[in-house]
């Protein structure tokens, strides 16, 4: 894969977890350019250039984490109003929680998230995970980015 | 007086011997005749005269005191027949025969009147046939009058007749015997009876008898009379009186009956009506009825609470708006075919229908109803019934509950989520910390470092395994013929080679169960899991799957060679995080077996622990067995 074709949009309001998370993108190879935000409002901005990031003319990035545990709106109610833009609702949208409960993941694949992950409590585990997201969605399957 | 002389003389004639020549035997045979007749003729009126005495009845005195004189008078003449034989007293003898003519004539005359009377007269035989005839009748008349008696005495019915003129009162001996009386023991007047009357009845009473006699309106009062003894009896009285020529009130007869053990019935069957009304009226449960039209006939007091109002009558197709009833949403309006008195009506038995009660401006309440059709002795269905038992403060109980449960379940989830967070950092975190200082670490650091990561993790499993307990639900469907092997197996293939650690199973029979397959799998797998780890580290674990069965239930069990559990211990290890051994020897949080509790109480069951320490732990738990797949 040629340079950082893609850009992936975390997600995260938790400051360590963006901390873990950027470090584990890295360790693990990522080829992506990783843009961050820390609220649904945030993320809203970002994918519609509307707010703060009017005028910013963002690149529609090729894939979402999304951290369903937010303030304000929650990761459900985001994932709900990114699944009803036209113009987002086709970038795949990869849940990272530390809950695994069931109706948690059932309510997130409902809401049209693509993949729920866990977060794995080591760190070995986390760049494993992250190694595979990266095999999987940017060298297996295409997304909706790469067409654009 | 010489002549009067001379007509008593007798000088001038002859004895009437003479004309018999004084012959003897002529002479004698007149004497004798004459003397038999004469004797004949004065035996005879003797006779007439006791007769006349002593049967002045046959009215015929007069007449048999003119023949007894007749009679007389000729045997006189044959008297002076045989005296003028040697004394010629001519004259006297005709003076006799003429008073004997006269006795004679007027003798006939007075028979002849007689004459019908004595031939229209019975004969004997007639009077003996009457006088049988009377016999009978009078030996009839006897019986049933005793029969009359009897009926009327068995029958306790005393009899009275009141003469209104003089107040004179006949009471028959019953009638003085309801009272306690002996016959003549009491004044027999009117006064008697009325002195005898309740005074709270006397006026009550007179009334009806002055109407009685006053309108000849029925008079059968009921009332109470002393007794001798000074008791009140109750009594039935009836009577008709009647009227002289005049038309006024001459007499009034009638009967007299003892109702006290009737009135004593009434009295219970009216305290019983009360006593069941008093139930009912103070029973929490709503208790209403109707007859078989639907006009309701019982609607007590927590049925009027419960409506707000009383019932009323109004057509049963009016009810369920009337009423103010809903199905158990509290919204739905009842259907005329949903309500519970109306189906008991139509003959329907209702064991357990829940609705809902919402008068406006009324607390809503709940309510369970049974209701069924009611029958008379007969069996002809007369009515319907129906019981409200209220569950308001239940159902609202139940929800409240089932908020809660959610509510915590939300907690648990969140709990788990937040407190999971952080120590995953803290672990991630401590292996930054790890690279961040680069390759070689000082042995302390080293340790410290990994002591932290080791709580971190040991926290985290605590949380997920809490998560794990909260969370326990099996299919929530009901209870299902699930084979325990099936369920055994089903572990076997989730445990990896290496947590198998080389065990030896065994396998009794085991009995299919009703029970939920997913919760039965993890109480087996938890078990297994369990056995596994408290083994010593030097011996081949042995695990052994038991059952027995009584056909009603099943036991199954897992029995282990390992290091067992002290009986006297087995409450606490069901509890969560109930730890009997430090964590260096043996690891767990103590979840387990509080898992496997809750899971087998789900089901029904119950599990406990049996085996000492140095047999290891025999685990068994209960649960119904699975009989030809019915279930009860």
């Amino acid at each position: 894969m040629a340079g950082k074709t893609f850009t992936v949009l975390l997600i995260e309001d938790d400051s360590a977890d963006r901390e873990i998370i950027t470090r584990v993108i890295d360790e693990s190879g990522f080829s992506a350019k990783v843009d961050v935000v820390s609220t649904g409002d945030e993320a809203l901005d970002y994918l519609l250039n509307t707010g703060r990031e009017k005028g910013r003319d963002n690149v529609a990035p090729g894939l979402i984490l999304l951290d369903l545990n937010l303030p304000g709106m929650s990761g459900f109610d985001l994932l709900q109003k990114l699944k009803a833009e036209p113009g987002v609702k086709n970038i795949p949208v990869i849940v990272l929680s530390t809950s695994d409960a069931p109706e948690d993941i059932n309510q997130c694949y409902a809401l049209g998230a693509s993949s729920f992950v866990t977060k794995p409590s080591s760190l070995q585990g986390f760049v494993d995970i992250m190694r595979q997201i990266e095999r999987y969605w940017f060298d297996i399957v295409s997304l909706p980015g790469q067409v654009a | 007086m010489d002549s009067l002389l001379q007509f008593f003389s007798t000088d001038n004639f002859m004895p009437h011997g003479h004309c018999y020549l004084w012959l003897p035997h002529i002479l004698w045979l007149h004497v004798a005749s004459d003397a038999l007749i004469a004797m004949a003729y004065f035996a005879i009126p003797l006779a007439l005269f006791r007769l006349a005495r002593r049967r002045p009845d046959f009215g015929l005195n007069r007449t048999i005191y003119l023949f007894v004189g007749f009679i007389i008078l000729c045997g006189l003449t044959h008297v002076m027949e045989i005296y003028t034989i040697w004394e010629p007293v001519y004259f006297q003898q005709g003076l006799i025969k003429a008073l004997t003519a006269i006795v004679s004539v007027a003798t006939a005359i007075a028979v002849w009147p007689l004459l019908p009377k004595l031939v229209a007269a019975p004969s004997l035989s007639q009077l003996e046939k009457a006088n049988a005839k009377l016999e009978r009748a009078n030996a009839a008349l006897k019986v049933s009058e005793a029969r009359l008696e009897l009926a009327v005495n068995a029958g306790g019915v005393g009899l009275w007749d009141w003469d209104i003129k003089t107040g004179e009162d006949w009471f028959s001996k019953v009638w003085l015997a309801h009272l306690g009386y002996q016959p003549g023991e009491v004044d027999y007047h009117f006064s008697t009876w009325e002195a005898l009357l309740h005074p709270e009845d006397r006026e009550r009473v007179m009334k009806e008898l002055d109407a009685h006699i006053e309108t000849g309106a029925a008079y059968k009062p009921q009332f109470r009379m002393r007794t001798k003894s000074g008791d009140y009896i109750w009594v039935e009285a009836f009577g008709e009186a009647s009227r002289d020529e005049q038309g006024a009130p001459a007499r009034m007869a009638g009967t007299l009956i003892d109702i006290t053990a009737q009135k004593q019935r009434e009295l219970e069957n009216e305290n019983n009506r009360l006593f069941l009304q008093s139930v009912l009226e103070n029973v929490q449960d709503g208790i209403v009825a109707c007859d078989e039209q639907g006009k309701l006939t019982l609607f007590n007091f927590a049925a009027r609470r419960a409506h707000g109002m009383d019932a009323h009558e109004i057509d049963p197709k009016e009810w369920c708006t009337y009423y103010d009833l809903y199905e158990p949403d509290g919204e739905t309006p009842l259907a005329l075919h949903r309500a519970p008195l109306f189906r008991a009506m139509k003959g329907e038995m209702i064991e357990c229908q829940e609705i809902v009660i919402a008068p406006k401006d009324l607390p809503v309440r709940r309510f369970l109803v049974k209701a069924m059709p009611l029958s008379n002795a007969e069996g002809k269905q007369i009515g319907a019934v129906a019981a409200l038992h209220e569950v308001t403060v239940e159902r609202e109980r139940e929800e409240a509950l089932r908020r809660s449960n959610i509510e915590l379940e939300q907690f648990a989830r969140v709990a788990s989520h937040d407190l999971q967070e952080p120590l995953r950092k803290l672990i991630t975190f401590s292996e930054f910390l790890k690279e961040d200082l680069g390759g070689v670490l000082n042995e302390r650091v080293q340790a410290d470092i990994d002591a932290i990561s080791d709580s971190a993790s040991r926290m985290k499993q605590l949380v997920s395994d809490i998560l794990e307990l909260s969370r326990l639900k099996g299919n929530e469907g009901p209870p299902e013929k699930v084979s325990p092997r099936a369920c055994i197996e089903t572990v076997m293939l989730r445990l990896s080679e290496g947590s198998l650690k080389g065990a030896e199973f065994s396998y009794e029979e085991l009995p299919d169960v009703l029970a939920d397959a997913t919760l039965l799998t993890q109480v087996y797998q938890n078990l297994i899991v369990n056995a596994l780890k408290f083994m010593p580290a030097n011996r081949r674990p042995k695990i052994s799957f038991t059952a027995t069965t009584d056909g009603r239930t099943v036991v199954l069990g897992v029995k282990d060679n390992g290091i067992g559990i002290d009986p006297e211990l087995e409450d606490y290890v069901f509890q969560p995080l109930s730890r009997l051994h430090s964590r260096d020897d043996y690891e767990g949080t103590g979840i387990g077996l509080a898992i496997c509790k809750k899971a087998i109480e789900r089901m029904g069951g119950r599990i406990w622990v049996a085996g000492g320490d140095d047999e290891g732990a025999h685990f068994k738990f209960e649960l119904k067995a699975a009989v030809n797949s019915a279930i009860d």
